[in-house]
Order: C-alpha cells, then sequence, then structure tokens
C-alpha cells in the first residue's frame, strides 16, 4: 500500500531525514520510534503533504501513485489521514459542520451525492458513540479552546469519519492521561481492519501497550536502524535508546 | 507543490466588480457646480414647502462655513465640490401612476440587479423603494401597507402628501449642521424614502431600499427618515450598487430613526458600492454617510446591522442616542476591504436615559493593500444610571500589506454604570488552510468556511433574505481569485 | 493653526518667561542648541486646543494661562530623607526644583557601577537633538527649553547595579508665584546591564508644575525596572513623558503609582526596535476630591517577535477624573509580535468621570493583539458574599477597592514602594463613604 524508497528530506535546507526505507501492507501496524530530534516528526510531515517540509530524493508511492507529486487536500482524499501531534485551533468553524465538509469533499471525489447536515449528524452520532465521545464535540468550534486530549480525541473522530486507507499518527499519546490514551486507543482499535494500515509514530512505547503494532522500527538521525516486532519497543523501554542507536 | 499554491491574499482576490455596468437613460441633470441657486433650483424642481427651502438654505449657510473632516483614518485628494453635479434624474414627464410608466431601462437595470420591481414577480415579503441616482423610481406594495396605516414612500412625495410629519422630524436626529457632509446632504438632498409607522402596528414586510448611482459625476445625496410610534416594530433593508468608472463618485446621505416607547427599528444594510480598480485604486465611491437613529422614547429600540464590502472610502458610524429610558441600541457590523480601499467605520452609543443598554460588535476583515478602522464612541452621560455597553470588535488580516486599526472611546460619568470593550485579531493561517487541506478540503471552502465563522454573530442579525445576499456578496469577493 | 496660536497670550508668556531665563542661566552651547531647538517645536506646536489629538481628555487651559517663575534650583530644603527608601541611601539622586543638587544626593553606593553626568558627550547631544526635534509634545517641548541641564546616567555594558537608584524629585512650591521645574533626563542602559529605578515626585508646598521629561535607551540584552511614584500636594501640576528605546531580547518593566493633584499627565513613549524586545507598563491611580490623573501612551512595534503588556487601574471617586489614551502600532513586518492592553476603572460616586481609548494600529498579518477596557463598580454579588461572612458593607467595600488597586501595586518590584503606598496611595479608599 505504501512503499517509501531510500526517503532523504528537511526543512529550510537541512537535511533532516537521510535514507528512509520502509514498505506497509494493508492490515499492517507499524510503529515508528525514537529519541527527540531522529527525524520522526519530519516524516510525519513529509508524508501529510506540509508545505515547509521537502524531499529532496527518494520515492514515496501510495497505491501506485507518487504521494510527493500530490499536495496535502489530494493525499487526503486518496485516503492518508494524518492525526497531528498539534492540532490547529480554528475559532469560529464549527466541529460537526468542518467534520461535514471534510466528508462531503471526500463523497464528492467518489462521485457520490454531498450528505445534508441531518443525515450527518446520525453518522457522526454514531461514529461519536463508538468512540465514547460526548455530544459537546459537536457544539464547539474546530479545536477551538480545546485541551491537548480533547484534540487529540478530535482528531480520532475524523479519523473515524473519513475511513481512510492509511493513516498516520503523529505523537497522538502525547500530552494525554493515561484514561485519555486508553480511549484514544480503543478508538483507534476499532477502526483497525484488514483493509487499512496504521503508522504509529512515538516517542514512548506505553501506546503500543494499547495498540499492538506488528512492526517496529527505531530511527536515529534521520535512518531507520533497527526493525523487529513488539518486543522490540519493550526493549527499548527498559533500555533507552541508546542501546539502539550506539549498537548501530 | 509550494508553487501552485497561492497566498492567502490571492485567494481574496476580488473577482470583476458584477454591477459595474451603466444604463442608457435620458436624464435630467443639473449643470456642475453649488451654489444657492442650485438649492432653491432642486427645491423649486421637486415643488417644496416653504420650510424645506429654508432648512436646505440654513444647512447650505451653515456648509460654506464648516470644513471637511480630517480626523478619519482615510486618505483621499480633495474634493472639488463645484465638479458635481447635484440633480440628476431620470427624464420623465408627469406623475408616474404605475410602475408600467417607468423607463423600461431602469426596469431593467433593477432587474439585472437581482431587483424584481414588478409586482407580479415580487420578492415574497419584501416592500421595495428603489432610487436611481438621486430620485425615487419605484415603490412597491405601498397599498398593502397602507391598509395598516403604514407610509412608504419616496420623501420627495412624503413632501406633498405628509409635509407636516416631515417637518415634525426632519433634522432632528441629525441636525442640519451636525457635520460636512450632513449639511451638504441636508441642502442637496433629492429624494430617498420616508416611512411611517403608525402605533400600535408590526410592520407585515421587510421594508427595502435600493440605491443606484448611475451618472458619472453626479454626486448622490439621499435622506431616508423612518419613525416608529408607540409599540410599533419595522425591519428595513437597504441595499446599494453602483457602475464602474474612472472617477470618484460622491455618496453623502443621511438616515434618521426615531423610535417612540417600545417601538423598535431594525435597519441592516449590505453595501456593495463600486470601490475602485483592484490593483490602481482608481475610481469607486466615496461613501460619507450619516446614519443616527433616536431612541425617543421608553424601551424603544434601534438597531443596526451593516455588511460593508465596497466604496473606494467608506466614512460611516450609524450611531445611537438612547434618550428613553430602558431604551436599547446595537450595531453589529461586517466591514471587509481589499485591494486598495479604505473603511473608517464604526458606531456611537450616546447614553441619556436611565437603564440604557447598547452592544456593538465589529468584525474587520482587512486583505490587500486595504485599510480598516473601527471607530467607536461611547459616551454614557451623567444622567445615565445603570447604563451597560458591552462592545467587541475584532480584525482579521490577510497578508502583510493590509492594515486593521481599532479606535474606540469610552467616556463615563457616573458610578453606576458597566461598560466592558474586547478586541482582538486574528489572521487567516497557513497553519489552519493546511490543515483543512489535510482532511481534503479545498482552500476555497476553508477560506470561506473561517471568514463566515467569523463573521456569524453579525450575519445572525441579518434577515434571512439579506443574510443569504450577504453571505453570497462575501463570497463572491473572495471566490474567483481561487485556482 | 500654528501661526495663530503663537500669536495667543498663553504662548507669549512662556516666550517671554524663557527670554529671561536664558538671561539668567548661561548654558553650554549643547544644551543652547536643545532649548533653540525644542523652543521652535513649542511655537510651532502651540498649546492643546480642544480637540487636540493627545489631549483629548485631558483640561490644558488653566495650565497655560498660568504666569510661572522659571525654577529656583538654590532654595533650601531639609528633611529630604523620609522621603528616601530604605536600600536606597547610598544611591540616591536628589533634583532639588528640577535640577541635581549634588551636595544632598547620595551615591556611594552606585559610584563605581553607575556614571552620573551633565550632558558631555557629543553623541548624547546628538541623541537628544533627535528626540527634541521630534517631540510632539508640547510640554515636553516646554521642558527641553527650560531645562537648566541634562542628567545623564549611564550604566555601562554588563553593568549590574547592586542596589535600586533612587531619584528623588522635591520642588519647594511657591503659591503666590508658582514655578516651572524642567527635569531632565536621559539614562543609557548598555548591553547586558541591570538596573533598578525608582522615581519619586514630592513637594514641600503647592504652587509648582512639574514637568519633566526622560529618555531611556536601553541597549540589547539589558534589563530595567522602573517604577514611578508621584505625591505631589493637590496644587502641584505633574507632566512627566518617559521617552523608551529598547533594542534586542532587552526588557523595560515600569509601574506607575499615581496619587493625582489638579493635573497629574504620564506620557510613555515607547519603541521597540529589534527582535526580542519586551515591555511592560502597569499603572495604578487612586483619585479623590478634583484629582486627575491622565495617561497617554504610545508603543511602537517596530520589528518581529516583541512583546507589549500593559495593565492601568483606576480608582475614581469623588470629582475625579481619570483618562487612558493608549495605542498599540504595530509596524508592517512586525510579525509574531503579541501585545495587550487591559484598562479597569473602578467608578464610585455620580460625579466622577473616566474616558478611555485604548487604540490598536495593525499593520502586520501574523500577530497577536488583544486589548479590553471596563469601567464598573464594586460587584454587588461580591460584596454581598462578604457581609453574609459577617464583614460590615463599609468593610467589605474597603476590602475590595483595595484589592482591586492593590493587585497592581503588587507588581511593584520593591518592597520598601508597596509598604510605603500600602499606607499612603491605598490609604485613601478607607474614607467613610466608599
Amino acid at each position: 500500500m505504501l512503499e517509501i524508497k531510500d526517503l532523504h528530506a528537511g526543512v529550510d535546507g537541512t537535511e533532516i531525514v537521510k535514507g528512509i526505507s520502509l514498505s506497509v501492507n494493508k492490515g499492517e501496524v507499524h510503529a515508528i520510534m525514537g529519541p527527540n530530534g531522529s527525524g520522526k516528526s519530519t516524516l510525519a510531515k513529509i508524508l501529510s503533504g506540509h508545505p515547509a517540509y521537502e524531499a529532496t530524493s527518494g520515492e514515496i508511492i501510495f497505491d501506485g501513485k507518487n504521494l510527493l507529486e500530490m499536495d496535502a487536500e489530494e493525499r487526503s482524499l486518496a485516503g492518508v489521514f494524518m492525526g497531528f501531534q498539534y492540532p490547529v485551533e480554528v475559532p469560529g468553524v464549527n466541529n460537526a459542520e468542518f467534520l461535514r465538509m471534510a466528508h462531503n469533499a471526500r463523497r464528492v471525489k467518489a462521485g457520490e451525492e454531498e450528505v445534508d447536515p441531518l443525515d450527518f449528524d446520525e453518522l457522526l452520532s454514531e461514529k461519536m458513540k463508538m468512540l465514547g465521545m460526548e455530544k459537546k464535540y459537536k457544539e464547539r468550534n474546530l479545536n477551538d479552546g480545546f485541551s491537548g486530549g480533547e484534540k487529540k480525541k478530535n482528531e480520532i473522530l475524523q479519523m473515524a469519519i473519513l475511513e481512510p486507507k492509511l493513516s498516520l499518527l503523529d505523537e497522538t499519546d502525547s500530552g494525554l492521561d493515561i484514561d485519555a490514551l486508553r480511549i484514544v486507543s480503543e478508538g483507534v482499535n476499532k477502526l483497525r481492519s484488514e483493509n487499512n494500515a496504521l503508522i504509529l509514530i512515538t516517542h514512548y512505547q506505553r501506546l503500543l501497550d494499547y495498540i499492538k503494532p506488528d512492526f517496529v522500527h527505531v530511527l536515529s538521525q534521520g535512518k531507520i536502524v533497527k526493525s523487529g516486532d513488539k518486543a522490540l519497543a519493550i526493549e527499548l523501554e527498559s533500555q533507552g535508546y541508546d542501546w539502539v542507536t550506539t549498537a548501530d | 507543490m509550494s508553487d501552485e499554491q497561492n497566498s492567502v491574499s490571492d485567494l481574496l482576490e476580488d473577482n470583476q466588480y458584477k454591477y459595474g455596468f451603466t444604463t442608457d437613460v435620458e436624464s435630467e441633470t443639473f449643470a456642475k457646480g453649488l451654489n444657492e441657486d442650485v438649492v432653491r433650483a432642486i427645491s423649486k424642481k421637486k415643488n417644496e414647502p416653504e420650510f424645506m427651502l429654508n432648512f436646505r438654505l440654513k444647512a447650505f449657510a451653515k456648509w460654506k462655513t464648516m470644513k471637511e473632516p480630517a480626523w478619519p483614518n482615510v486618505h483621499y485628494p480633495s474634493i472639488d465640490f463645484q465638479n458635481i453635479s447635484y440633480y440628476s434624474a431620470p427624464k420623465k414627464k408627469k406623475v408616474l401612476e404605475s410602475l408600467d410608466e417607468v423607463d423600461p431601462e431602469v426596469m431593467r437595470t433593477f432587474e439585472k440587479l437581482g431587483i424584481p420591481l414588478d409586482e407580479q414577480k415580487k420578492l415574497a415579503n419584501v416592500a421595495v423603494d428603489a432610487v436611481f441616482d438621486s430620485v425615487s423610481v419605484a415603490t412597491t406594495h405601498k397599498k398593502k401597507l397602507m391598509e395598516q396605516g403604514i407610509i412608504f414612500c419616496p420623501i420627495s412625495e412624503a413632501l406633498q402628501d405628509y409635509p407636516e410629519l416631515v417637518e415634525e422630524y426632519l433634522g432632528t436626529v441629525v441636525p442640519v449642521g451636525d457635520n460636512y457632509y450632513a449639511a451638504l446632504n441636508s441642502a442637496v438632498f433629492t429624494d430617498g424614502s420616508f416611512v411611517y409607522i403608525p402605533p400600535d402596528t408590526i410592520s407585515p414586510m421587510e421594508i427595502s431600499t435600493y440605491f443606484r448611482i448611475n451618472t458619472e459625476e453626479t454626486g448622490q445625496f439621499e435622506r431616508t427618515l423612518i419613525i416608529c410610534a408607540e409599540n410599533s416594530y419595522v425591519s428595513y433593508l437597504e441595499g446599494c450598487t453602483a457602475p464602474q468608472f474612472d472617477t470618484n463618485q460622491l455618496h453623502a446621505a443621511v438616515v434618521e430613526l426615531v423610535t417612540m416607547d417600545n417601538a423598535e427599528i431594525k435597519y441592516s444594510t449590505v453595501q456593495n458600492w463600486y470601490a475602485g480598480d483592484k490593483e490602481t485604486g482608481k475610481g469607486g465611491i466615496y461613501n460619507f454617510v450619516t446614519k443616527r437613529g433616536k431612541c425617543a422614547g421608553d424601551n424603544s429600540k434601534i438597531s443596526w446591522t451593516q455588511v460593508e464590502t465596497g466604496s473606494a472610502i467608506t466614512w460611516k458610524y450609524p450611531s445611537c442616542i438612547l434618550q428613553g429610558d430602558n431604551s436599547s441600541g446595537e450595531f453589529y457590523s461586517v466591514a471587509l476591504t481589499n485591494g486598495h480601499m479604505q473603511a473608517d467605520t464604526g458606531t456611537k452609543m450616546i447614553h441619556i436615559g436611565k437603564n440604557t443598554r447598547s452592544s456593538i460588535i465589529s468584525k474587520g476583515i482587512s486583505a490587500d493593500h486595504s485599510s480598516n478602522s473601527y471607530r467607536g464612541q461611547v459616551r454614557i452621560g451623567k444622567n445615565a444610571t445603570n447604563a451597560r455597553n458591552y462592545s467587541q470588535c475584532d480584525s482579521m488580516l490577510v497578508g502583510d500589506k493590509s492594515s486593521a486599526h481599532t479606535f474606540p472611546y469610552i467616556e463615563t460619568a457616573n458610578s453606576s454604570v458597566q461598560v466592558e470593550h474586547e478586541a482582538a485579531t486574528s489572521k487567516i493561517s497557513e497553519d489552519q488552510l493546511f490543515y483543512f487541506e489535510s482532511r481534503g478540503v479545498s482552500r476555497e471552502n476553508a477560506i470561506e468556511a473561517v471568514i463566515s465563522g467569523f463573521c456569524k454573530d453579525v450575519f445572525k442579525q441579518l434577515p434571512m433574505e439579506f443574510a443569504v445576499e450577504a453571505q453570497k456578496l462575501l463570497t463572491l469577493k473572495l471566490e474567483d481569485s481561487v485556482g | 493653526m500654528s501661526e495663530t496660536i503663537v500669536e495667543s497670550t498663553e504662548e507669549t508668556a512662556f516666550l517671554d518667561l524663557h527670554k529671561k531665563f536664558v538671561e539668567e542661566n548661561k548654558s553650554s552651547s549643547a544644551l543652547s542648541a536643545i532649548h533653540e531647538s525644542a523652543l521652535s517645536r513649542f511655537e510651532m506646536l502651540g498649546f492643546p486646543h480642544s480637540k487636540h489629538e493627545m489631549y483629548t481628555y485631558v483640561n490644558t487651559k488653566k495650565l497655560a494661562a498660568t504666569t510661572f517663575a522659571v525654577s529656583n534650583p538654590s532654595a533650601k530644603i531639609d528633611l529630604i530623607e523620609k522621603h528616601i527608601y530604605s536600600g536606597c541611601e547610598n544611591s540616591c539622586l536628589v533634583f532639588v526644583n528640577g535640577v541635581l543638587d549634588r551636595s544632598l544626593s547620595k551615591l556611594k553606593d552606585i559610584e563605581s557601577s553607575v556614571k552620573i553626568s551633565s550632558l558631555e558627550e557629543k553623541s548624547d547631544t546628538d541623541t537628544l537633538l533627535e528626540s527634541v526635534e521630534n517631540e510632539n509634545d508640547v510640554f515636553a517641548c516646554l521642558t527641553n527649553a527650560f531645562c537648566s541641564d541634562v542628567t545623564v546616567v549611564e550604566v555601562p555594558d554588563k553593568g549590574q547595579v547592586a542596589v535600586p537608584i533612587q531619584a528623588l524629585f522635591v520642588s519647594t512650591g511657591n503659591t503666590s508665584l508658582p514655578e516651572m521645574h524642567s527635569p531632565r533626563l536621559l539614562w543609557k542602559v548598555g548591553k547586558l546591564a541591570e538596573v533598578k529605578v525608582i522615581e519619586k515626585f514630592v513637594g514641600m508646598q503647592e504652587g509648582y508644575f512639574t514637568n519633566m521629561v526622560e529618555d531611556w535607551r536601553v541597549a540589547e540584552g539589558a534589563g530595567v525596572v522602573l517604577t514611578q511614584v508621584q505625591s505631589d500636594p493637590f496644587g502641584a501640576w505633574n507632566f512627566h513623558k518617559t521617552r523608551v528605546h529598547i533594542k534586542r531580547n532587552a526588557r523595560f518593566h515600569s509601574a506607575n503609582a499615581s496619587s493625582g493633584s489638579v493635573l497629574v499627565h504620564n506620557h510613555f513613549e515607547v519603541r521597540l526596535e529589534e527582535e526580542g524586545a519586551e515591555v511592560i507598563l502597569n499603572g495604578v491611580s487612586v483619585l479623590k476630591g478634583k484629582e486627575q490623573v491622565h495617561n497617554f501612551i504610545r508603543i511602537h512595534h517596530e520589528a518581529p517577535q516583541c512583546i507589549s503588556h500593559q495593565h492601568f487601574k483606576n480608582v475614581i471617586n469623588d470629582e475625579g477624573r481619570s483618562s487612558f489614551d493608549g495605542t498599540v502600532i504595530v509596524n508592517q513586518g512586525a510579525q509574531l509580535t503579541s501585545a495587550n492592553q487591559l484598562i479597569n476603572n473602578l467608578m464610585l460616586s455620580d460625579d466622577c468621570h473616566a474616558d478611555n481609548k485604548p487604540n490598536l494600529m495593525i499593520f502586520a498579518d501574523d500577530v497577536k493583539c488583544a486589548h479590553g477596557a471596563t469601567i464598573g463598580q464594586i460587584d454587588e454579588d461580591q460584596l454581598f458574599y462578604l457581609q453574609t461572612r459577617g464583614l460590615s458593607k463599609k468593610f467589605a467595600k474597603e476590602l475590595l477597592t483595595r484589592s482591586f488597586a492593590e493587585s497592581i501595586v503588587q507588581t511593584i518590584q520593591f518592597s520598601e514602594v508597596v509598604k510605603e503606598l500600602s499606607n499612603t496611595l491605598l490609604k485613601k479608599l478607607e474614607v467613610e463613604n466608599v
């Protein structure tokens, strides 16, 4: 589904990602871990299509298409979802209305009719019920005045509405207390299926207690220095990153 | 990818001004210039009663002693008032009996503007007075309104049919010498709308005026007077457009509102005068307007809502004099400036009576090279005990060449008042747009969502028909430039 | 405009006074140049008329029409010790009737870290001349024209002044022929230097006009903490302009406590000239009788990433009158500016008056600016709550009023000043009819 080939990328002319290759198939969950400054967030920004970040060489192929040639809107419509580390606040734009806009953009792309607010409300209520979210998320403005945990929940709600093929969750666990982490993880698990894939980008292993990865990759200085299964994450947690990064 | 990306300000580019056509009608226009004879001639032309001529002459004498105000935060070359024609009317031989007799060209103009005057195709529940250059050409629904005793007619007609009503109220809210442009208007106004709502009457429909400036180098000086008697209510709508000329045209209107005990007037404006060339700033309307309402009666209310999207320069402060006890004033405003537009707009809330309330919600959006200023005065007099005011004026900036200014004046002279003023600035940020895009929502939809979210406190004050139009108008200013 | 004004008698009286002043005082050529430039600026501006932009809410007619004598620096004064804060006994500059009195000043603790001089260096003269030529406050022009000296206080690069410096302005006053005092200071704070200053204004009796101007040049990375305490008697005018230029990453934090008088006017002009500069201006006034305090503030954000905060509180009783006219100007290119402005007024009587003009002028798009102004009374709910807890209504009112003003007083970094204000400024709130 996703094929990253020798990706080099950076921001403002500084190379941060220095040759990453990664292959993700349907139904798989990959965790990308690494210390601060290892290139995790640059990789996430590149995958999401953030205009400030630039890929200098390499390829990212998604469903046979060159992802690097698509802008953020096209990537989203193609089925890539980015769960942001710091979701931006948009005062004045109602959350439910925003979700409907995003949902309809996808339907229009698929040649389907837009759904009206009433029908959408039904869909939204169903998804919110599944994720155990309170009604207030409908009434409030997009991330406006949300706590860190509320913003992350709202990201997962968007993921549920947009039903992406590939989801990237960037530091979704940061800023969450243990209860919120559990709720968010349960939500993500409910959305997993044989047809979609998930990439978790995280600094800590604790998220992986709730969302079990099939593969764990350790990033250091812009490269994947070690790959393994869930056991690798546990080892990392107990021994710290020095263990892998210096072993390289 | 980034090459294709338009900057936010590109996205807000104005599209072609849709109303920039002129209509070829035979009109009768006075020679340019202004002196006492011109004032007399206007009065004579309109066959006005004696008091009206005296009113005009007094105003003209006052105007000659006054200077153009220099305090607004706008810049323009000084206006040559002798190079303006003070009277232009579609030529007509006799008093029109029905709409069929209106020059068909004029009728077509209003049709092009989307204002059906033909009563067959009338808007469901809106009575319309159409003012073409300086003269009212058509007023709809008059009969239906008259059944309830509501007078809705051109002010020139009111001067013939109800001179005592006009004499009693004209100039009581905006005195002839109130300010430079009001004095000029008082001397030379040619027409406008007159509304009288008798006691205990709720107007069965929205009342509306559309203004159209058609002739180049004509000033439009219309005068509106609305009186709402005890326990009555009216909602009044005003729309404005003008053709595209390279020269600037002057629009100096005066609107006076009076409410008696327990009466309420809701006055809404969607202003879309031609704003001048987007690149050069050439041409466009100078919109120097005095709008003021007096809550003369106890428990009365005046509410101004405006959506300002046009004019090269806007100088306009719809105000409320809260004289009656427990009276209240409201001001809701969205002012969008782009290109080289300059707007200095806001309100005055003058609290005189006890327990008076006012609230001000102002939203300014500035894009391109434009300058957008909010100027608002809240003055609470010594006897206005327990007066309350709440003001909120927010600015949104689009692009780094535009500017936004906030000039509140808060003056209080007694201890039982409560005044709160808040202001904040925001922008449409690239981060916000990127967030929308990453959810598959296009930039134009994202901008629209952010802008309408920013303005929604004001839009919800507009009558339904106007809210739709205002939303359309803002979108119109923003779309087309996208993609 | 200017031509007609110059002919009016108010300005002429001051021009005549200036002639006398020049005859009686021998000035250096540098000072003469400043006087000359200032005088022509004064003639050009003239005294404020009723709709003057800077003096919209301040009636200066009576002041302008008053006949003044120029200051008499050799007047005998005594008992100044009680006005010197503990901790500043050996770091105190004493100005008598606007002129630095070296014999009364005690500088032992700061001799090594601070240089105090008259206008000597050419670069200082040029700096001052530039600000004199661009002065737009007519009263500051008068200061520049009538100052008999410029006191230059310099903290060298990386200088750390261990103790707070107090500048004490004592006026002797003359009720039969009021005097005009024109203290003029230039503070130069070098790179990465740190200094704390307390300015205090007192008078021995009524009948004077203290008309002060001070320039602050705060170099890169430097830090200044300034506290201004105005406690003149009622029949004394106090006009005070503080002009501040702040360079990269430098900080200027100030608090002004004004007790009011027949007319007090505080004018702050702050320029955040380079990235990362920061200014905090706080102010508090407590007014009774016919006391007035007017604040006029202009903050110019000229570079990106600068911060400005203003918080002013006024408690106004009787026929007191206060105004706040503050504008934050964010220049084009001053992105990521953060500017806040908050004014709270507590009105306690039916005859008091508060005017507020909190303005924003923004020419950059990526900025965070907010302002707020409130005018109100003691919260009835709070009052009721305290009464239900057994407090008398009078005491509860005092408590709430005091806490309103105290929040600004508490921002003052000198405990001696806080202690003093608790016994003076805040004491004014303990009145029978609060």
